[in-house]
């Protein structure tokens, strides 16, 4: 992140490609060094490389000996070749010993009830705390020496770290509803933990195993250099160390080759497991809500931006597949309600994300202006970028307790903004707090300021989010389905609260929905985006009183009405064309009603006839038929 | 024997034990529901509405056999529910199914789903493959899915697709009853009208009970043929839909009602203060659960807990000291 202020933003997309790269080539490399030693062991004759002949002591690099010999006059190359595939069998052992014992103990345990659950896990981490090198011993001392037992010793010590995880992860996914749905399918026992848990036990493990074998490759090189594992005159990458050691006043690069490959192979392993970690990792939303809170910022000069704080204009995002948005313009007026309609799939939250700089992993603006205020945020500094979201744009989530951090109080959330960003003193932005509190509807602000994110309820949840957006008393605010996970008692306070506050505080409101009963309820404009397209925008009420677009007509007729009963709920068909597939014509032609042979033969314009805009060739004809008699009627 | 009814939950209540178990720990009992009593006919919708807390999952989770009731009886289909152990007997998953609500979390993600969907089947009888596989894709049809995505895995489908994958699997066990736990809240409009179409034309053909627990009064209306209103872990009015949505009695229905947001919600006068009521977590259910928000609250209600009586004029039953009058009145 550091020094990129000078050229554009990294790209996310580009980021996961090098990480891709880079665990393609550690993990290639990796099975080279493997592959080298697997072929030296077939061509090289291991007496070659145990025959002492001490005429040859300690030969420099030469002809005979490419590396050189040791004090006792071995080959170095062909004892550090053979080495490799030797340390590389016992890893693997040793890991394949842990995945076989642990993982099954683990979902076992995870299975079974709280009793069986505590009293097995009191055991596996009492043998947890017992060194792996005290393990190995023991080991060693009831059945001898040698790489096969060491292996056996180091893969049972490993296999509590895999029974721990798996068991944490059991006891996660064990009450997920697709496993109690397979339970309620009649799934026996068995069936349930080999099919359905075991897989999606693999991603969490996967990271882990990078490590172990990691770890492995330590302990291999460790328990040989002390004569445990591999037995002398045989080679392995610690003997060659423990021998260089010896010879090290003599000849000192003589640790270079076996030092070299060890060095080589923890690091590519590192890489590996780097990049495996990244590209699995979820995305956290509460770590990029802080994002904004890194670092002493000032606010903005002030840009003159004319009446309109936030323009979204002709914007296109991308992410691996194609365009997810494509060519979108959406603006706020200075204290306007705008919701954003579509289905989930639509683009509705990508678009506004882009506006808040909170782009997922693997999105990127291709084209097009986002603009907060006058400040363009496409291709800002990371600088600028923060100063923005922190104070300028507030973003408010579907579901509250997950953006917030599990481990801070109510209280650090919304002071520690103002206490690194505006510089106030602890008791001032505890104060601010308490008043923020009390402005959406707490009535404890003092208590609520105590506790932690999973003691709230989901709707003073969503009140303290919205505070939290409050305090950096932004312009601009995006609301994502803030009030869909609320019982719908709660969603109209919910509602009803950001729309007194907008009228207190004068910031425009981006309001993400599927629900037309929230655009009804609460917008002064709508845009209505189908498959990563604007199709439908205008004022609400003319927006909602005379559908243009046969899609908004389809939203409309599947409202449940609850005074209607009658009326039938139309579903369309179909469902929303994935926004990365490439299209000639209209986006919404094959579940359209209407379709035409017009509709699908070109890109289908945008066109907007006072104030009330659509992408409906349908629509465009007919309203030139009004236009000509001059009266609004009912077609066939 | 056919009853009368599929389903006959009798004053059913369910105490939840804290689960600290270190000795010595005063135990912080909490009852999540309390004298329930619910019917259910065959082929009939019975919808559950009220809001988070108010105890209707947990109503689901009993009639499922998953949650064993502190008190009362449950019987579904001649099995004596409420009486299963730990175990629920295979037998009486062929009875009761469900679907949940959240359509990325209640698919397996790495197994086809062909695959999920044939589970109940080949675990209820001995079939062929080649038999399962039809009667995979006859499922997919009826659900409006197409055969041949018996081979995709879950995350091909949109969350729409997938509720209709889950309710496919629930019919391979060919059930008398499908709790239906907040079977639409997570999908858009659209995708909401479609499934509510579709399990509504199951019904039709199939002949199945549903119990539709739902915090949305507009769905629920859409599709229940009665609903029960539950506030706190009681039942605070039950009757047939249309006349619980359009004459509702117990303030706490007129308030769930009230809060609807349709299409003619345009007027935008603040219709609450905008404060938020907190949740008391003790409930003694000796009072009105609904007493400390009500509007109507009078001196009885202080005093002893509303008994449910049916209400002469509208026919359904009613647990208010002072219920609200139809507006003809």
């Amino acid at each position: 992140m550091k020094g990129q202020a000078g050229r554009p933003a990294a790209s996310p997309r580009g980021r996961r490609r090098r990480t891709r790269r880079q665990i393609r080539i550690g993990a290639a490399l990796l099975v080279l060094i493997y592959v080298v030693g697997l072929v030296a062991t077939f061509t090289i004759s291991s007496e070659s490389a145990t025959e002492q002949s001490l005429t040859e002591r300690l030969a420099p690099p030469g002809r005979d000996h490419l590396l050189g010999t040791d004090q006792y006059g071995r080959d170095l190359l062909a004892r550090t070749l053979l080495a490799i595939s030797v340390d590389f069998h016992a890893v693997l052992l040793a890991v394949a010993v842990a995945v076989v014992i642990g993982v099954p103990l683990g979902v076992l345990i995870g299975m079974g009830g709280p009793w069986f659950d505590r009293v097995t896990m009191r055991v596996v981490d009492a043998f947890l705390s017992i060194p792996t090198l005290v393990v190995v011993m023991v080991a060693v001392a009831s059945l001898g020496q040698g790489l096969v037992n060491t292996a056996l010793g180091v893969g049972f010590s490993f296999s509590l770290i895999y029974a721990r995880i798996a068991r944490t992860e059991t006891l996660n996914i064990k009450n997920e509803p697709f496993v109690m749905s397979a339970r309620q399918s009649g799934v026996g026992r068995a069936r349930l933990v080999g099919r359905h848990i075991m897989p999606t036990l693999a991603r969490p493990l996967i990271v882990e195993t990078a490590v172990i074998l990691r770890a492995g490759f330590m302990l291999q090189a460790t328990l040989s250099y002390f004569g445990l594992s591999v037995q002398p005159p045989h080679p392995s990458l610690g003997n060659l160390l423990r021998d260089a050691q010896e010879a090290a006043v003599e000849a000192p690069w003589q640790v270079l080759p076996a030092g070299l490959v060890l060095v080589a192979i923890i690091l590519l392993l590192n890489l590996t497991s780097d990049g495996i970690s990244d590209l699995l990792a979820v995305s956290g939303t509460p770590r990029r809500l802080l994002d904004g809170a890194r670092g002493r910022l000032s606010r903005l000069p002030e840009v003159s931006s004319g009446s309109r704080s936030l323009v979204i204009e002709s914007v296109t995002i991308q992410v691996d597949e194609g365009a997810v948005v494509r060519d979108v313009s959406i603006h706020l007026e200075r204290g306007e309600v705008v919701a954003l309609v579509g289905e989930s799939g639509s683009g509705k939250t990508m678009t506004a994300m882009s506006a808040a700089g909170l782009l997922p992993p693997g999105a990127e603006i291709v084209a097009g202006q986002v603009q907060v205020n006058g400040h363009d945020l496409v291709g800002a500094s990371p600088g600028l970028m923060r100063s923005l979201r922190s104070a300028d744009v507030g973003v408010i989530f579907q579901n509250p307790i997950s953006a917030m951090n599990p481990t801070w109080r109510v209280e650090k959330h919304l002071t520690f903004p103002s206490v690194v960003l505006r510089g106030l003193t602890r008791e001032q932005a505890r104060q601010r707090a308490v008043d923020l509190l009390g402005e959406v509807g707490i009535a404890d602000p003092e208590g609520c300021l105590r506790k932690y994110p999973h003691e709230l309820s989901g709707g003073i949840a969503q009140r303290v989010m919205i505070a939290a957006a409050l305090a950096g008393e932004p312009s601009v605010i995006i609301a994502d389905e803030p009030t869909s996970a609320l019982d719908s008692t709660v969603q109209v306070r919910v509602l009803d609260l950001l729309l007194g506050l907008r009228a207190t505080r004068h910031f425009s409101l981006l309001l993400i929905t599927h629900s037309m009963g929230v655009v009804a309820h609460a917008a002064d404009r709508v845009y209505v985006m189908y498959s990563g397209e604007i199709v439908e925008s205008g004022a609400v009420s003319e927006v909602l009183g005379h559908p243009e677009h046969p899609y908004t007509q389809a939203l409309l007729a599947a409202v449940p009405q609850n005074r209607m009963r009658e009326r039938e709920l139309k579903g369309l068909s179909g469902s929303v064309p994935r926004p990365t597939r490439e299209l000639p014509g209209c986006r919404f032609a094959e579940r359209c009603p209407h379709v035409a042979a017009a509709c699908t033969a070109g890109r289908v314009p945008f066109v907007e006839r006072h104030g009330h805009a659509s992408r409906c060739l349908r629509a465009q004809l007919e309203s030139d038929v009004f236009a000509v008699e001059g009266r609004r009627g009912d077609l066939p | 024997m056919r009853t009368p009814n599929l389903v006959e939950i009798e004053n059913v209540g369910v105490r939840y034990r804290s689960a600290d178990l270190r000795l010595g720990r005063a135990r912080n009992d909490v009852w999540a529901v309390r004298g329930v009593s619910l019917s259910i006919g065959h082929a009939e919708t019975l919808g559950l509405v009220g809001e988070s807390g108010s105890g209707k999952s947990t109503i689901g989770q009993c009639v499922l056999g998953n949650v064993r009731p502190t008190e009362g009886t449950i019987r579904v289909a001649g099995f004596d529910v409420g009486a299963f152990g730990t175990r629920v007997p295979l037998d009486y998953r062929w009875v009761a199914q469900v679907v949940w609500q959240d359509p990325y979390r209640s698919l397996t993600p790495g197994m086809s789903i062909g695959t999920q969907i044939g589970e109940p089947l080949a675990r209820r009888r001995k079939r062929s493959r080649a038999e399962v596989a039809t009667e995979v894709a006859r499922l997919l049809e009826v659900v409006g899915l197409e055969a041949e995505m018996a081979k995709e895995r879950p995350s091909r489908f949109s969350g729409g697709q997938r509720q209709r994958i889950a309710v496919a699997r629930a019919l391979a066990a060919e059930p008398r009853l499908i709790v239906l736990d907040e079977p639409v809240s997570a999908l858009d409009v659209i995708s909401q009208a479609q499934l509510i179409e579709m399990l509504e034309k199951v019904q039709r053909e199939l002949g199945v009970s549903y119990l539709l627990i739902s915090h949305d009064l507009a769905v629920v209306r859409h599709m229940a043929h009665r609903t029960a209103v539950m506030c706190r872990g009681q039942l605070v009015e039950s009757g047939t839909s249309n006349a619980v949505a359009e004459m509702p009695t117990h303030p706490y229905t007129r308030e769930l009602q009230d809060s609807v947001l349709d299409l003619s919600s345009t007027e935008r006068e603040a219709r609450s203060s905008g404060r938020a009521v907190p949740v008391a977590r003790q409930q003694a259910h000796t009072l009105c659960p609904y007493l400390e928000r009500c509007p109507r609250a009078i001196g009885a209600c202080e005093r002893d807990l509303p008994r449910l009586v049916q209400n002469p004029e509208t026919r359904h039953l009613t647990a208010c000291h002072h219920p609200l009058t139809s507006p003809s009145a």
